[in-house]
């Protein structure tokens, strides 16, 4: 077995665990481990370039910028906290769990541009969460709570759009799980896949709610003052 | 050409426009890092992949040498009435997206669509936020410089993480050329006894999921370990079902998704965008939902796919 690839998975580790400067961590690990695969320089050089070109569209959270930072500059996120300060009973456990039904559902109908970390998260989901836990404690939030409230709003978000997508019968994972068994000599309809997503996306919505009324609980709570 | 051309051109003047402010700072390596990266963007479908990967590594070691601090403009913008009807553009960020995603995927030229799925969902991305930019600043009568240059400023306090996801992606294409992939599952074969349906469902889940973390992305895993384990020593030697098999063996990949960095658009990207602290925050959220359901997954194999 070679084991030598591997040592790009080290080198990677290794610099993230001493805080040397991510991007340049992340592309040494990338020469070590061609380098130590048995790739040339040349070939390495050409994966990263085509691996360059192909993911170029990951760096479109660049472009959604200005319509955002305009927007905040607006007073976005006070017209947020207007709206979660007009509910009744406002908690955190009550913006998120709702937008994770709503987030499951509508992936599992093929929507699922319509939400996302650019389009719902930022501009409008992670400040109602933030306004909401605000309200539950009666005092602003401090930064280390604040993150913690947005960095669940990203994590609720990525959890309802992964396991909606799936019971999706024309999305692209159903078609991969049909078309890889197909080589093989299985043949499946892929309504049959789509509907084992099914139960996965209950679980996932029971886990993932129940832990958002358990930090409800949590982040609603005042910072002991000490 | 990439028919993503017109939406890397409008990235490229974003960073184009941090680079020049940064020169004017007076910082010359931000000014070329940002200078670099806008040209690669650009003119990557005419150079040859292997001075583009040159050119990054470059943009990896400036991005290294320290940088300025930028002044902000328009910092008395702030003063302005906060809009109360400002919730309304920023739904229609979202329902323009889809909106616009389903008019680009009909486009078609000679009978034959010009953009795919995931083509056609950044076009509508794009363009809404464009015109929600703009409309927003016909609206409320402001100069749509406003937007563009806190759009920059914000660029900036990102920095290099902005492009991080990218390098981890060219991460994960060297790792899998290198023979990565075949590592892993050369490991997981030898460490699973095959007479035991359990431990081989086990192993197979396990084994997508940690593909997955290490590769950052399920459908790279799927095939490696759906024809490596699920299919013959799962489905044609056991006599498991194949449909429960690999339909949620898939799903155990995305449970890996969700805890690892190489997820980068997932799991990084929110948390530049939020302007975390800790950039492995949205990882930390989600984990011990994304283990749990690893193990209500490896039960669902088990029981609903088990030969009677």
């Amino acid at each position: 077995m070679d084991f030598w690839p591997a040592l790009g998975l080290l080198v990677l580790i290794a610099g993230l665990a001493l805080r040397l400067q991510p991007m340049l961590t992340v592309l040494s690990a990338g020469l070590v481990s061609g380098l130590a695969g048995g790739m040339s320089l040349v070939d390495i050089l050409n994966t990263l370039g085509e691996a360059f070109s192909r993911n170029r569209f990951l760096a479109i959270l660049i472009l959604t910028l200005p319509a955002i930072a305009l927007l905040e500059r607006l007073g976005l996120r006070e017209q947020a906290e207007r709206f979660i300060r007009g509910l009744r009973q406002p908690s955190f456990a009550r913006v998120l769990i709702p937008y994770l039904a709503v987030r499951q559902i509508f992936a599992m109908l093929g929507l699922t541009s319509i939400a996302g970390h650019p389009q719902t998260v930022r501009p409008v989901l992670a400040p109602m969460a933030e306004a909401a836990v605000a309200l539950q404690r009666g005092e602003p939030l401090d930064a280390e709570t604040r993150d913690c409230v947005r960095a669940h709003a990203a994590g609720t978000d990525n959890i309802g759009l992964f396991f909606g997508e799936d019971v999706f019968v024309a999305f692209g994972a159903v078609l991969l799980v049909q078309s890889t068994l197909a080589q093989q000599g299985i043949d499946l309809a892929p309504f049959a896949i789509a509907i084992y997503g099914l139960p996965t996306a209950v679980a996932a919505f029971l886990i993932h709610s129940s832990r958002l009324m358990w930090w409800s609980r949590r982040l609603g709570r005042p910072a002991v003052s000490t | 050409m990439s028919a993503l051309w017109p939406i890397y051109v409008a990235i490229a003047l974003v960073m184009l426009r941090l680079g020049w402010r940064r020169f004017s700072a007076g910082d010359h390596a931000g000014s070329a890092f940002w200078g670099l990266l806008a040209a690669l963007f650009v003119a990557a479908d005419w150079l040859s992949p292997a001075v583009v990967g040159a050119g990054l590594l470059l943009v990896g070691v400036l991005s290294a040498l320290p940088q300025g601090k930028l002044e902000t403009f328009f910092a008395n913008v702030r003063a302005i009435e906060p809009a109360t009807t400002i919730l309304r553009p920023a739904l229609l960020i979202p329902l323009l997206t889809v909106a616009l995603m389903m008019v680009a995927k009909t486009l078609r030229w000679q009978g034959s669509p010009v953009l795919d799925a995931t083509q056609a969902t950044l076009y509508g991305l794009a363009c809404s936020v464009v015109l929600v930019w703009l409309a927003a600043s016909i609206t409320w009568r402001v100069s749509p410089r406003i937007g563009f240059e806190s759009g920059v400023e914000v660029l900036d306090r990102l920095g290099w993480a902005a492009v991080l996801p990218l390098a981890l992606a060219t991460l994960g294409a060297v790792f899998a050329k290198a023979g990565l992939g075949v590592l892993v599952s050369d490991l997981v074969r030898l460490a699973v006894p095959a007479d035991s349906g359990f431990l081989l469902v086990v192993a197979y889940a396990l084994g997508m999921a940690l593909f997955t973390m290490i590769m950052g992305n399920a459908f790279a895993a799927f095939p490696v370990l759906s024809i490596g384990i699920a299919v013959p020593l799962l489905i044609q030697g056991q006599g498991y079902a194949a449909a429960p098999v690999v339909a949620i063996g898939m799903l155990c990949g995305y449970c890996g998704t969700l805890m690892t960095p190489m997820a980068a658009n997932f799991n990084l990207v929110p948390a530049i965008l939020l302007e975390l602290k800790d950039r492995n925050a949205v990882i930390k959220a989600q984990a011990p939902t994304g283990a749990a359901l690893l193990v209500v997954n490896i039960l669902l194999i088990y029981f609903l796919a088990k030969p009677a």
